[in-house]
């Protein structure tokens, strides 16, 4: 029935082309495959130099670490793909502990005192995405206010002082302190969120969205896509993902700290952008921020091990996050250029 | 037609000469033993579909990349050492289609950019940048103020300063990527004479463009490329547009544009008033079912806000907008492709494409309930849906799953099309359908489009700076300048010549 | 593709192994683990300091493995997760803040291993607790405050880290004995400075602006670092005459600002080095030592300071 049955042209252009075949070609993990071997080679080399890197409580822990800073980093993939930033999560993260603790100290029951905090933090990261939809605020400008605001407010709720709860709610420890089939709750959390947030991006047209918006957002608009409500969206996720992150801090430490979160935001970015976000959006998945996360969880944990100064570990930080992102650019670059 | 000038440099050495220049990539040859000379005071057009060659060899001459083999030789000294710097001191300039310029600065600094004139104390001596400027400016004929913010000036002035700015250089081999992709009628006469001017001051040019007519307007011999090799070089006097096409694609094309089985129904897109600002005023504007509707116009009269302003992309205001009869608000393009109307832009790959995602994310983005499985997204019903399309179009890919920033100029856009397909949009709002399209696939769309209105009775609303374009696809077509409707013509009443001259003004026709 | 990739990572890997292996060997000594809170003053650093070269040069049979929390409550929890999955047989820690590292605490000391707090304390049982006592030293402070404002005056009050055992005692203690004795000297203004210079001077500006001449007469910073901040923005406005400034801690520099009048008196505070590894090794070797061990703390004023100098840190 095709109008252009018959017409094979010259098809020079293309040197070789074949016809369409349904190959299924994952393109997330062709991106992160390079650092998914970057990862699995510093597992093997920590294991070779210390046994202990493979010991059950070690490799629990580690898990852990990837969860605590996880669940916060998949917010911001999300952000980052639309190609937005999201500077408040550390803020967001202070006022849901310090307001949770609070609810928790006068008695309130544990449901509701997690439905808050949950509340609490979407509504800040819905406020960022208001400003940024209809005030029009660049996402760095934005959000950088309400770091700023939002610091301040829990510094001017909690009196500067962390706020503990009493010895009744000892049952609010489970969040942060339990475990499940001998694994620590958050790393459960983290496995749902991170599931949860890899379904969206890439089985619902919300997904497909984010990735136009980021891609381009004008051509986003010109197909009929709501740019506005989808980049809201991903800042209210961002912030929700803050709040929970926040009640799990809560829970572990037994206090709602003004201070909590300080620095969160750089390295969710650090692992966001490990893990192969692009910082223009448009491309990036969430296996690459889980592989993003466990490169700095083991790397931390690889440092520690070996009895690596504090100070020392953060210029090694710092430079694995400087060359993930260059060789990131390399492989774009030598993908662009090939056509 | 310019004479080809017995006299000019047939004893001495030629201007240029390449010599079996070959370059392969990783996987594909893209120049064979490619000869290509051009004489002093030489105009020579370049001519051949995309993935020809032509880009390689133009990166090839100015330096930018070398070649496996092969010689360059200037003035019949043979250059050894090919870097930029090195072809620019040689005299080789290239202005690309995107012009390399810095809009913040001024006209004078960009001629001069990079090498602007010093006074002793090392400060910059603007006098004597402006001077130069200006008699750099006043060769080419052409004046603009030198102190003049480049962001200020149309795209056709900016061209010229590029030009101006080769020109300061010492350019003695100019080369002319898509000129008139940026320009209209009178700027590219105006061009033309520039061009003509420098070649009887003894500068050689290399012009290359899609569009045929201008080869033939301005350029003394012709070169085809076909697949990285030279099909022939010829002086333009000897060969037709059909032969030309002929050797680009190395078939005869009968027809260039589809026999149309034209069957206009109802009216499905009606407004009147249509205003915005200074840019549209009192349009009227209505297109029918299964009919082709061609709007044309020199750059800046408002073709491409028009079909914007159908869309809803831009606010507009109009007395009535009716959809299939009806009173409709078009108050966004998402609500006009919900209600079946989509708009193919004019800049696909700022505001079209989403080029770092695949070609079936590309294709399905604007309506993607048919993928959904209950609540997610099928990739079973993808591959299908996708794999229709893509079959249906012809568009080449290796897989639906290659990134669009891959695919040529002509399947991107034929991707374009799958997309408003996949919406079920029976209006299309096409702006340039074939700009850098290259000659086969041009013909595929054409085909295309017409099929689209005749039998599957779409009607479709198409700007076009290609008036062969308009005149072989339109049933009816309308001419804007200065943001009203100039004049309207029926297919059987409309001449390039007519077109021209309601869009430039000479004569208003009858509404 | 994947070949950079492995040239990288195994130049990085060899890197490592060549710079770490030394420390790889380390594994066969008895691991002790000693969590600092913070590294932001010196007095910490010196903690650190003093504590490492101990070990190094007198307990050949310990693995002192040492995590910095850098002062975030969330990182020194992690901190002493991992010391415990690396199997420390005793744990030697100074908290951030008591409250946030109690849990933890909790959970290594119902793991069966010893914790040693070290000047800031955590709100459950442990081992034992080794540090100047912060209750005497605010009494004193207090004490001295009375006695040089003869009952009478405003004081400015620059607060350490919020939450630290150390700082809710120097605070206390100091506003009891100030209730108590001289109800005529009041605390106008207070601030939290987490021990640090530069948000004690920032303070001490804006106090100033928001106080005239006259209207502060002292300063009671709850560390030298602090104090001596305070002294800073006093100088630069030029009112360090109208201004007593009281320390704590014993900094060199403090007891020179006390030799030349910028500083009233300074509270020595004992950076728990060596006795923090020493105790803590004792425990490991499975001895007995007491649940409250206490450094002694002298007063240092015009007086006395002669006999200090030189000997802070």
């Amino acid at each position: 029935m095709s109008p252009v049955e018959g017409q094979s042209g010259a098809a020079s252009s293309s040197a070789g082309l074949s016809r369409l075949l349904p190959r299924l070609r994952r393109l997330s993990t062709l991106r992160t495959s390079g650092l998914i071997w970057v990862l699995l080679a510093m597992c093997i080399a920590a294991a070779i130099i210390s046994p202990a890197f493979l010991n059950p409580f070690n490799v629990i822990n580690v898990l852990r670490q990837i969860a605590l800073f996880g669940i916060v980093s998949i917010g911001m993939t999300f952000v980052i793909l639309t190609a937005g930033i999201d500077l408040s999560v550390g803020s967001i993260v202070a006022v849901t502990a310090v307001i949770s603790a609070m609810l928790l100290d006068v008695g309130t029951a544990i449901p509701l005192v997690l439905l808050a905090g949950l509340v609490v933090g979407t509504a800040m990261g819905s406020l960022n995405g208001l400003g940024i939809t209809l005030g029009g605020m660049p996402p760095f400008i934005m959000t950088l206010g309400m770091m700023v605001m939002g610091r301040g407010l829990a510094m001017t709720i909690s009196g500067g002082h962390p706020i503990h709860f009493r010895e009744e709610a000892e049952s609010f420890a489970w969040l942060g302190q339990g475990h499940f089939l001998s694994l620590p709750v958050p790393v459960w959390i983290f496995a749902a969120v991170a599931a949860g947030a890899w379904f969206i991006l890439r089985y619902t047209a919300f997904g497909r969205n984010v990735y136009a918006v980021g891609s381009n957002p004008e051509a986003a608009r010109l197909s009929g896509i709501d740019v506005g409500r989808t980049i809201f969206s991903v800042y209210a996720i961002s912030g929700f993902l803050s709040a929970l992150t926040a009640l799990i801090f809560v829970s572990r430490l037994t206090v709602g700290e003004p201070v909590a979160g300080m620095g969160l935001e750089l390295e969710a970015i650090a692992i966001t952008v490990i893990g192969g976000t692009s910082l223009f959006g448009g491309e990036g998945s969430v296996i690459g921020t889980i592989v993003g996360a466990a490169i700095i969880a083991v790397l931390a944990n690889i440092l520690n091990l070996f009895g690596v100064s504090p100070f020392t570990q953060q210029i090694v930080k710092g430079a694995i996050i400087v060359a993930a992102v260059l060789f990131e650019m390399q492989r774009r670059r030598r993908s662009s250029s090939a056509s | 037609m310019v004479d080809e000038g017995p006299d000019r440099g047939h004893d001495t050495p030629p201007l240029l000469e390449m010599t079996g220049i070959t370059k392969t990539f990783p996987g594909v040859v893209a120049l064979n033993g490619v000869d290509f000379a051009v004489r002093v005071g030489e105009v020579h057009g370049l001519v051949g579909e995309n993935g020809a060659g032509k880009s390689t060899l133009i990166k090839v001459l100015a330096g930018a990349d070398s070649a496996d083999h092969g010689s360059i030789r200037i003035d019949g000294r043979q250059i050894a050492n090919t870097t930029p710097l090195r072809m620019i001191e040689l005299g080789i300039a290239v202005i690309y289609q995107e012009l390399m310029q810095a809009p913040h600065l001024t006209v004078a600094e960009n001629i001069f950019l990079g090498r602007l004139p010093k006074s002793r104390f090392g400060l910059i001596d603007w006098p004597r940048l402006n001077a130069e400027s200006l008699a750099v400016m006043q060769r080419l004929g052409f004046r603009v103020d030198p102190r003049a913010r480049l962001s200020q000036l149309s795209v056709a002035q900016r061209q010229m300063v590029e030009i101006a700015s080769a020109l300061s250089r010492n350019a003695r081999i100019v080369v002319l990527d898509e000129p008139s992709a940026v320009l209209g009628g009178s700027e590219l006469a105006r061009l033309f004479e520039i061009i003509r001017r420098l070649a009887g001051e003894g500068v050689g040019f290399i012009y290359i463009s899609h569009r045929l007519q201008e080869v033939f307007t301005v350029c003394d011999r012709v070169t085809v490329l076909r697949d990285g090799s030279v099909v022939g070089t010829r002086p333009v006097g000897e060969v037709d547009t059909q032969t030309l096409i002929g050797m680009m694609v190395g078939r005869e094309l009968a027809d260039i544009y589809p026999r149309r089985n034209r069957r206009s129904g109802a009216p499905v897109l009606a407004v009147v008033g249509l205003t915005r600002g200074r840019t549209l005023t009192d349009v009227d504007l209505e297109v029918r079912q299964g009919e082709i509707l061609g709007i044309c116009g020199l750059a800046g009269s408002g073709r491409t806000e028009l079909l914007r302003a159908l869309i809803g992309a831009d606010a507009a205001q109009s007395r009535s907008y009716r959809l299939r009869g009806r009173p409709f608000r078009m108050s966004s393009p998402r609500v006009a492709i919900r209600h079946g109307v989509s708009l193919l832009p004019e800049d696909r790959k700022t505001e079209g494409c989403f080029l770092p995602q695949s070609v079936a994310f590309n294709v399905t983005i604007s309506r993607l309930d048919t993928l959904k499985n209950g609540a997610l997204l099928s990739s079973r019903r993808e591959r299908s849906i996708v794999g229709d399309l893509v079959r249906r179009l012809n568009i080449r890919t290796p897989a639906a799953e290659t990134r669009v920033r891959q695919l040529s100029g002509g399947n991107q856009q034929k991707c374009m099309i799958a997309r408003s397909l996949n919406a079920k949009c029976a209006i299309l709002l096409i702006d340039e359908p074939t700009r850098g399209v290259d000659v086969g696939a041009k013909h595929e769309i054409y085909q295309l489009l017409a099929h689209l209105a005749d039998a599957e009775g779409a009607a479709i609303v198409m700007v076009s700076s290609e008036l062969p374009e308009i005149l072989g696809l339109s049933d009816r077509i309308v001419v804007m300048r200065d943001g009203r409707v100039a004049g309207r013509f029926e297919r059987a009443e409309a001449s390039e010549e007519a077109l021209m001259a309601c869009a430039v003004g000479a004569r208003e026709m009858a509404a | 593709m994947r070949i950079p990739v492995k040239t990288l990572t195994s130049a990085a890997g060899a890197a490592l192994i060549a710079g770490l292996a030394s420390a790889a060997f380390a594994q066969d000594k008895i691991p002790i683990g000693f969590s600092q809170g913070t590294m932001e003053s010196s007095w910490r650093v010196n903690m650190v300091e003093g504590n490492k070269k101990y070990a190094e040069e007198n307990l050949s049979d310990v693995n002192l493995i040492i995590t910095n929390g850098e002062n975030n409550a969330s990182k020194q929890v992690s901190d002493v997760e991992s010391l415990i999955a690396q199997g420390v047989k005793v744990l030697i820690i100074s908290p951030v803040t008591a409250d946030a590292l109690t849990p933890v605490v909790k959970q290594a000391m119902g793991a069966g291993i010893p914790v040693v707090t070290l000047d800031r304390k955590v709100n459950t049982d442990v081992t034992s607790h080794i540090g100047a006592d912060n209750v005497l030293i605010g009494k004193t402070a207090g004490e001295f405050v009375c006695e040089t404002l003869g009952g009478e005056g405003n004081v400015i009050e620059i607060q350490g880290t919020a939450g630290a055992s150390a700082t809710i005692d120097r605070h206390d203690a100091f506003h009891a004995v100030l209730a108590e004795k001289c109800p005529g000297v009041k605390v106008v203004a207070d601030q939290v400075a987490n021990y640090v210079r530069e948000p004690a001077i920032k303070f001490m500006e804006d106090m100033l602006q928001r106080f005239g001449p006259g209207e502060i007469d002292l300063v009671y910073a709850h560390n030298d670092d602090m104090a001596l901040g305070a002294v800073t923005a006093l100088e630069a406005a030029g009112r360090l005459d109208e201004v007593q400034v009281v320390g704590i801690d014993g900094e060199n520099a403090a007891y020179d600002a006390i030799k030349d009048g910028k500083m009233v008196a300074t509270f020595t505070y004992h950076f728990v080095a060596p006795e923090g590894v020493q105790y803590g090794y004792k425990v490991a070797k499975g001895e007995e030592i007491p649940e409250e061990i206490v450094l002694p703390t002298h007063q240092v004023d015009a007086s006395n300071v002669d006999q200090f100098l030189g000997k802070g840190f």
